[in-house]
């Protein structure tokens, strides 16, 4: 799911507790103040949204039929985000912990590298720059 | 014929997000590639890792475009 309002992670923990998952994994991916020796002010997320929400649900898809989940989301944000707010948010739930935490890392790696979604780093001195993910296409 | 052309990210710093182009009749993604390439050349490097799609659905390099048609140029991916 992309959105443009802040991701409430308190509401997306609330939603994924079941009573046969005893591993919960939240991953938030927040803003850093900081990339390249560079002072960052905000960053700027922009998609090709129906192509990225098809993408994010396929991705979830396949990870809760790979592991067998209980329960699965991915929420990306778009537009003006600041540091140390989230801009993309991954949680996952099973039985147990190695599981989630494996399901959890396959949906944020492919999220990153595959789904039509882009950052431009706005720095404290003005300039920008356009993100380039190190295992994207 | 006339296409529309939809770009993203880095990509709207040469071409503006929503561009009217002309190219010849049954042009295949791979002549708008080059055809794109000639009139830019600062958007050669971006152009060959970035992926085409048309109507919601990535295409390949010998598809045929048609008249009128909106084609997306989708740039490396960078979130998260």
């Amino acid at each position: 799911m992309i959105v443009t309002e802040p991701i409430d992670l308190a509401t997306l923990l609330q939603q994924a507790h079941r009573a046969e998952a005893g591993a919960v994994v939240l991953f938030s991916g927040e803003v850093r103040n900081n990339h390249k020796n560079k002072s960052v002010n905000y960053l700027e997320y922009e998609a090709y949204i129906p192509m990225a929400e098809t993408a994010m649900e396929a991705i979830v898809q396949q990870a809760i039929q790979q592991w067998q989940l209980q329960y699965a989301a991915a929420v990306h944000r778009i537009g003006k985000i600041k540091v140390s707010e989230s801009a993309v948010a991954v949680i996952t739930a099973h039985a147990h912990r190695n599981e989630a935490y494996e399901a959890n890392q396959y949906i944020i790696e492919r999220i990153k590298s595959e789904v039509p979604i882009w950052k431009c780093e706005h720095y404290t001195d003005g300039t920008h720059e356009w993100g380039k993910n190190e295992r994207s296409l | 014929m006339k296409i529309t052309l939809v770009t993203f990210a880095s990509l709207k710093e040469f071409l503006p997000a929503d561009t009217e182009i002309t190219i010849e009749q049954q042009a295949t993604i791979s002549e708008l590639r080059r055809e794109l390439v000639q009139r830019i050349p600062a958007i050669a490097n971006i152009l060959k890792s970035s992926r085409f799609a048309v109507m919601e659905a990535l295409v390949d390099d010998e598809t045929v475009l048609h008249e009128h048609e909106i084609v997306y140029i989708i740039p490396p991916s960078s979130g998260g």
